[in-house]
């Protein structure tokens, strides 16, 4: 089905005032089309003085995604996506003191090469203001397997200037980390995660608009990772976290048009809390700024900041009486800046985009809490193409 | 009252806003289709009444009168959105669709000769969106200027009568007034109503197209025009020329309302034929158009879905190969 | 399951009310004609549904958050 021209949705825009319009230009179905996605994202090697023993050379990941989007009927949709993804590098095992150094990072020696793929499937109806989206998906790889559905919805108000929003989600995951016998690892675990979301977005005048939401996620089961360990006391013990999480986030999304450059101004916030103790902020800028008649291009900049986990540390002189501890870095205290800078073409039939993005954490980038010492703190170079064929 | 059980088609024809009009509808006997038509009738002759630039005791009239005042009037919220989706109008048609043509249209209207460049020119002063003063609540005009909001109004209430009609229960049927169309629903068995569209030069259809919901509206250079000398001067004018549009000689649009698909038809009408057509290929909508030639847009030619499930592709049900 | 702090701090709570207030003042009403610029892509919640998932994704295997509008989508052993 072909996308409505500019004059005709100005022309359908100007005649929702009158009485009766809105029900008759029923919601617009999606534009139906085919896109690919490809993702470069490569991690900086760790640096020397950070490293114990083990490969300083991190990830890098090679991402394919295929997307479809068909309309069925005026009311049904259906998008079909299959994403490819293929990891190799070592990763940060566990941290070990140095009387000099301080603590620093074992990486794992050999290096992991692995594919993981996933399919999803989603079925969309719109009718009387309403969308009602189903959808279920299916992650695999070598030692990791999900199964996950989801329900979401949106109604928009009878004068389109509102709409609320919900969804729940639930997945269920298997993990089979590989050589278990030999490292002395979980040799079979399952976790699941339920999560409810609800969301309100609000035209406040002719340039701008706010959105603002709510999501509630809970998961539970082995949520430790199998592949890292900790230093407890004197030895290596394995990663071990409560088996319990429950996150509360909050986003909020404003959209500003500004009227000399014809750009638009993109500010998000999302701050998130959990029974971990952790609380992170992420703001994103963005400045969407039109160039040419089918150009757009974007700078944005996101600061990212997280307090630790209560059973982070890098090291653990005496052993946690609760029995958690973990030194994944992703669970400490630090902050990150990412700078990055988006390309769009958008011609009538197809559409390409362009994105090269630096990121770099580091302890001093940490907004509060108290940053410990964590060496594997990763910085990296992302760079993204997709394109899409409008059908 | 919902419209349930075995119902039988009834039609009624009658005549408002200077053309012949006609429902057609199922309903499940005499007399509920008689509530029907009066319902319906009735929103039609309440919209000619309030609109009408003939009838010197229109609403439109009265209102006009006032809005020449300093302060300008203040309008109902009906006639505030016919006047935002008049300002869309002559904004998407660079001027050349414009209600503000009162008086270009009455010197036009009927005429048996070519009105002179000196008159022209007079009218045309008189003419121009841009001169008048519409903020959203209170009209003000210039001295001398007449609105015409025939271009909009007559859709606009093919659309309003077919609402209160699906209001009322009843979802199978059409409301045409003078080839603009709004259809409510589907003959009960889901098949759409097949709708003839005359052919600008020769007698009868020179296309069928089914619609299964929704509106349809033909622009033509052959509805009221004046044959001076030979010559066809069509109704719908240019108001940047104040002459009338020699572009298309016919344009039927399908859209969800009579009165987008009518604003297309006439937006691609005022332009000359290339960009007209132009409009119409990239519009999205369901179109054809004759000028000289048979055009007709992707989305008209797609086939109904295998199975007869009535769906929003519409089909052009046949054509005569004409030339002219 | 420890209970949950959700605290603004309290420097923070007067900033907070300003801003909801400034929002609230930048209410105004929309007519049918204005809406032309809200449908502007550079002003989407939006634009490129694919890309912000994978942007979704990544950040999530690197840091502690996931999600932000809408229901999660699936999970995966990054690490």
């Amino acid at each position: 089905m072909k996308k409505l021209s500019s004059t005709v949705r100005s022309l359908i825009a100007s005649s929702l005032g009158l009485p009766g319009m809105q029900e008759l230009l029923a919601q617009e179905p999606p534009d139906e089309g085919i896109s690919y996605l490809f993702n470069y994202y490569d991690e900086e090697p760790l640096p020397a003085d950070k490293l114990a023993f083990g490969s300083p050379e991190r990830y890098t990941i090679y991402s394919q995604q295929l997307r479809w989007v068909k309309n069925l009927d005026e009311s049904y949709s259906l998008t079909v996506e299959l994403l490819h993804e293929g990891m190799s590098g070592s990763s940060p095992w566990y941290v070990m003191p140095d009387p000099v150094a301080g603590p620093l990072q074992v990486m794992s020696g050999a290096t992991i090469r692995e594919n993981r793929n996933q399919a999803d499937v989603a079925l969309s109806r719109r009718g009387n203001g309403f969308t009602h989206t189903a959808a279920l998906g299916y992650s695999t790889e070598d030692d990791y397997r999900a199964v996950y559905g989801r329900y979401s919805g949106e109604k928009e108000s009878a004068d389109g200037l509102s709409t609320i929003a919900w969804g729940l989600s639930y997945s269920d995951d298997d993990l089979e980390p590989t050589d278990a016998a030999l490292f002395g690892r979980v040799e079979s675990a399952t976790r699941d995660s339920f999560s409810v979301s609800t969301s309100f977005t609000q035209v406040l005048n002719r340039n701008a608009l706010l959105q603002t939401g709510v999501t509630l996620t809970s998961q539970s089961g082995y949520l430790s990772d199998p592949y890292k360990l900790v230093w407890v006391g004197e030895t290596v013990l394995s990663d071990s976290r409560p088996d319990r999480r429950v996150m509360w986030t909050w986003t909020t999304r404003f959209r500003q048009y500004m009227e000399r450059s014809k750009a638009a101004l993109h500010i998000d916030y999302r701050y998130l809390t959990d029974d971990w103790s952790v609380r992170t902020s992420t703001l994103d800028l963005a400045w969407h700024q039109p160039a040419g008649e089918n150009w757009e291009i974007t700078p944005a900049l996101r600061y990212y900041t997280q307090t630790a986990a209560d059973f982070y540390g890098p090291i653990f002189s005496t052993t946690p009486g609760d029995g958690y501890w973990s030194s994944d870095f992703r669970l400490a205290t630090y902050g990150a800046l990412s700078y990055r800078l988006d390309g769009v073409m958008r011609k009538e039939k197809w559409s390409l985009s362009l994105a090269a993005e630096y990121y770099n954490s580091a302890r001093h980038l940490a907004l509060s809490g108290t940053p410990q010492d964590t060496p594997a703190l990763v910085d990296f170079w992302r760079f993204t193409a997709s394109c899409t064929v409008n059908l | 009252m919902i419209v349930t059980g075995t119902v039988h088609i009834y039609r009624q024809r009658f005549s408002a806003m200077g053309c012949p009009c006609e429902i057609r509808l199922y309903a499940p006997s005499a007399r509920s289709a008689a509530t029907a038509f009066a319902l319906a009738e009735t929103e039609v002759r309440r919209l000619d009444q309030k609109y009408s630039h003939y009838r010197g005791d229109s609403e439109l009239a009265l209102m006009l009168q006032a809005a020449f005042h300093p302060q300008g009037v203040a309008v109902d919220s009906e006639t505030a959105a016919l006047l935002d989706f008049a300002a869309c109008l002559h904004q998407e048609s660079g001027g050349r669709f414009d209600i503000t043509a009162g008086c270009l249209c009455a010197l036009w209207d009927r005429t048996t000769t070519v009105p002179g460049a000196k008159q022209i020119e007079a009218a045309l002063k008189l003419t121009g969106w841009q001169r008048l003063t519409w903020d959203g609540s209170r009209l003000r005009l210039p001295p001398g200027m007449r609105l015409d909001l025939g271009g909009i109004v007559k859709e606009y209430a093919a659309d309003h009568a077919a609402l209160l009609l699906k209001a009322a229960g009843y979802t199978s049927g059409y409301i045409d007034l003078g080839g603009d169309l709004h259809v409510l629903g589907p003959h009960p068995d889901g098949s759409p109503w097949r709708i003839g569209i005359r052919h600008p030069r020769s007698p009868g259809a020179m296309a069928t197209v089914a619609v299964p919901r929704g509106g349809l509206a033909t622009s033509g250079d052959y509805e009221r025009c004046s044959i001076i000398e030979g010559q066809r001067y069509g109704h719908i004018l240019n108001a940047l020329t104040g002459w009338p549009a020699c572009g298309l000689a016919s344009v039927s649009v399908i859209a969800p309302s009579c009165l987008l698909a009518g604003a297309l038809s006439t937006l691609a009408m005022v332009q000359e034929t290339a960009r007209g057509l132009e409009l119409l290929t990239s519009s999205g909508l369901a179109w054809l158009a004759h000028d000289g030639r048979f055009s007709f847009g992707e989305k008209l030619a797609r086939i109904l879905h295998k199975g007869g499930r009535v769906n929003e592709y519409f089909e052009l049900y046949s054509v005569r190969q004409c030339f002219s | 399951m420890t209970s949950i702090h959700c605290s603004i701090s309290k420097p923070c709570r007067p900033l907070v009310v300003l801003l909801l207030a400034a929002l609230l003042a930048a209410c105004a009403p929309v007519q049918p004609w204005e809406r032309g610029r809200l449908a502007q892509p550079v002003m989407a919640l939006d634009g490129n549904p694919m890309l912000s998932a994978m942007d979704e994704h990544v950040y999530s295997s690197k840091e502690a958050s996931s999600g932000g509008v809408g229901p999660a989508g699936g999970g995966c052993g990054c690490n």
